[in-house]
């Protein structure tokens, strides 16, 4: 018996066109809007350093003074305005640009699903006498094409949904900055979008709480994101609580804007030393994002990139704050922040980004396979050096603590139900604030690593940290002058350093082998206090094991110690140390 | 117990001290320290040239090499070091005998073995000068060998650091 049977074969769906709109020419624009915001700026500074002019006195002086004054406050608006509309045009380009990637991809899939249609229907128009398993075999076909299809309508719809968003933002934002009223305003620049979100319950700018700020986030639209990070980058890219991929795209926007905006200062000849610092903190960052961006991993051979989790050159007197992170601190399992110590600036954010280069691939490359992330974070004003009488308090490092364990909380909220394991890890002063931060603010970590550390600060035993006492962990070099400071022994060293060796047995953490070879013949070694993180060492060795969350695999030494009836003894003295040895200092493919 | 605060003034102008004896007292000079990293960069560079054609004899040459600078102190003292690596050849011994002919070829060079050993892999670092080495089995790709030379490490400046770190560079083939 033959017969009809029908094999409904899904019609080839959806049109996908790509958006209008070119990415460099949108960052040509916003590059001429910094320029001009900055001319603003000038102009404005301008008016107000000519308002006391000697020699002059009477009405007309007054009422000079009161028109330079009107017009410098003005140019600061406009200067606002416009700045805010450049970041709107940045966040937009890079938004598009995302868009694009995602246009080429629906492309590809739509042009995979016609090819498997084709060939469908040529088999369909092949087959004669088929039998039921024939028939059932190209239905099975047709149902799963179908499927797919309709995925790929369903993702196309959602990508059109955001093409229309951004444009409707950048739209929105310049209609606001269209009028004088409207550019001399408050809120010129600023979309109604951005402006009713940043004032929903749980905001950054209400005082909310990381959790909350947190909730904020989730409840907002795909619009309502990318309306706020383009309208207050400067505030998205500092809120703890939210996501690192948004704080990462606020802050690119923010160091976009800045290495325009002052860079067409500095070409005009009226960049100030304020901007001069902060222009040189920009460029610093953006290289050390570039490698960031560009490392590889040691396993994978992929790119995990680099994030841009916090940005602010003009911070502390110029120093500025930063941080850059290898890896994804949203889904990495283990997440590492690594805080530096006296006379850190942003200026040295390339080289720490290169050593948590290191860190990343150490933890990879003796890891357990864990995903993973490592970040440099300049969070705090730390002490200059010798000529800084912040050095001579603990001042600086119980304010840093403080801020090291909210930006804990911020990574905590951000991660929600998906929680990964922290590791704390501080060197020299930086050792002693991330001491304060376990101490006395609750650092919520897992581990805690102290290296070349002058002294434990608040806390006189490792089990006075948040971690508990099983979860402190110290490294120092035998040779290292800093890590000598520390109190220990009954009698003490006459509170020469800055709180508790602890790397001694008074304060009971495990101490981890960081001997280097080649060190010196004294404790004046100033490698010693500077190598913990260098490549093929057994510092680095046994911390990345800590991140990796094996700390109770690392390479135990013996705790130093103060005998009553002589000077303190370090056991690490007189050990052979090693470097790139397979299973303690090999930290890399060689 | 938390202690309880104590006012350590000594103990951070101590600190100070110390910062100020290792070197925290400004950057180097960058014309000097061009001048090294230039020096140092050739060194590493010759060393991997002549490591390459002594190996070749027992077919153990480079089968790729790259180099590139990197960081290895921070602060108080920073530093950087040109790193150059790769894979050796697979002459068809296995992974141990290749780690040991690599390493007798390099002591006929002038390299001192510092350390060697089979577990967890075979391996062996030696030095030369201020250039460190180590030569093992992979761990990622198990049954080749790598080798890496260090080059000294320099004292930087910020500005150097920048421009040199994260730049690598193809030096074999």
């Amino acid at each position: 018996m033959s017969g009809t049977v029908t094999i409904e074969v899904p019609a080839p769906q959806p049109e996908i066109r790509r958006p209008d709109g070119d990415p460099g020419g949108a960052d040509s624009l916003a590059q001429a809007l910094y320029a001009t915001a900055g001319r603003y700026e000038e102009f404005a500074d301008a008016g107000e350093g000519l308002r006391d002019l000697s020699g002059w006195w009477g009405s007309a002086y007054t009422a000079y003074q009161e028109a330079a004054g009107t017009a410098s406050g003005e140019h600061v608006s406009l200067a606002r305005t416009v700045k805010r509309v450049a970041n709107a045009v940045t966040a937009y380009a890079d938004t598009l640009r995302d868009l694009l990637r995602t246009y080429d991809e629906l492309r590809d899939r739509r042009t995979a699903l016609d090819g498997d249609r084709a060939d469908l229907i040529a088999d369909i128009n092949a087959t004669t006498d088929a039998t039921p398993s024939d028939i059932s075999a190209l239905q099975a076909r047709a149902a799963y094409l179908a499927e797919r299809y309709q995925a790929l309508v369903a993702d196309h719809d959602s990508w059109l949904r955001q093409v229309t968003a951004n444009e409707d933002l950048l739209r929105h934002t310049f209609e606001s900055a269209t009028g004088l009223g409207d550019a001399l305003s408050e809120f010129g620049g600023l979309s109604d979008l951005a402006q009713s979100a940043i004032c929903k319950v749980g905001s950054p700018m209400s005082g909310a709480s990381p959790e909350q700020v947190a909730a904020w986030w989730e409840g907002l639209t795909d619009a309502e994101r990318e309306a706020v990070i383009a309208a207050y980058p400067d505030v998205i890219g500092s809120a703890d609580g939210l996501p690192a991929s948004v704080r990462d795209d606020a802050n690119r926007v923010s160091l976009d804007g800045d290495l325009a905006r002052l860079g067409a200062k500095e070409d005009d000849g009226t960049i100030d030393s304020s901007e001069r610092d902060a222009l040189d903190n920009a460029r610093k960052t953006e290289e050390a994002l570039a490698d960031a961006d560009a490392f590889t991993d040691p396993i994978t051979g992929e790119r995990p990139g680099g994030q841009l989790w916090l940005y602010d050159p003009g911070a502390f007197d110029g120093d500025g704050r930063v941080a850059v992170a290898i890896g994804d601190l949203d889904t990495a399992d283990d997440v590492a922040v690594f805080t530096p110590g006296i006379s850190t600036d942003m200026g040295d954010v390339v080289s720490y980004a290169n050593d948590m280069q290191h860190l990343y691939e150490a933890t990879r490359y003796n890891g357990d396979g864990s995903s993973v992330a490592t970040m440099f974070w300049l969070g705090y004003d730390t002490p200059s050096g010798p000529i800084d009488w912040a050095t001579l308090t603990e001042g600086r490092a119980e304010d840093g603590g403080r801020r090291l364990a909210d930006a804990f909380d911020g990574l905590r909220a951000s991660r929600g139900d998906d929680p990964a394991h922290l590791t704390a890890i501080g060197h020299s002063y930086g050792s002693t604030t991330t001491s304060y931060a376990a101490g006395s603010f609750d650092l919520d970590a897992e581990d805690v690593v102290l290296i070349g550390s002058p002294g434990a600060g608040p806390s006189d035993e490792a089990s006075d940290f948040s971690v508990g006492q099983d979860h402190v962990y110290v490294g120092r070099d035998s040779r290292d002058f800093v890590a000598f400071l520390g109190d220990e022994g009954w009698v003490g060293k006459f509170g020469i350093g800055l709180g508790t060796d602890p790397s001694s047995e008074d304060f009971d953490a495990t101490r981890f082998e960081a001997e280097r070879p080649g060190r010196g013949a004294t404790p004046i070694d100033g490698g010693a206090h500077s190598s913990y993180l260098a490549h093929d060492s057994e510092s680095l060795y046994n911390i990345s094991l800590i991140v990796d969350g094996h700390g109770d695999q690392v390479n135990e030494s013996a705790q130093s110690y103060d005998p009553w009836y002589g000077e303190p003894e370090d056991p690490e003295w007189t050990r052979d140390p090693s470097s790139g040895v397979p299973g303690r200092s090999e930290t890399r493919e060689p | 117990m938390v202690g309880q605060r104590r006012s350590r003034v000594w103990g951070a102008a101590a600190m100070l001290v110390a910062v100020t004896l290792l070197g925290g007292c400004g950057e180097p000079d960058e014309q000097q320290v061009r001048d090294s990293v230039a020096a140092s960069e050739s060194s590493v560079k010759d060393a991997v040239n002549e490591i390459h054609e002594a190996l070749g004899a027992s077919g153990l040459e480079f089968e790729s090499a790259s180099g590139e600078w990197e960081s290895c102190r921070t602060q108080p003292e920073p530093g950087f070091r040109f790193y150059a690596s790769g894979p050796l050849q697979d002459n068809g011994e296995d992974p141990a005998a290749r780690v040991q002919a690599a390493t007798e070829a390099l002591e006929r060079l002038g390299w001192s073995v510092t350390d060697a050993g089979s577990e967890p892999r075979p391996y062996a670092t030696l030095e030369q000068g201020e250039s460190t080495l180590t030569v093992a089995e992979s761990k990622v790709n198990p049954g080749s060998v790598s080798l890496g030379v260090r080059g000294e490490c320099l004292d930087s400046t910020q500005d150097l650091a920048a421009e040199l770190i994260g730049e690598s560079q193809q030096l074999l083939p």
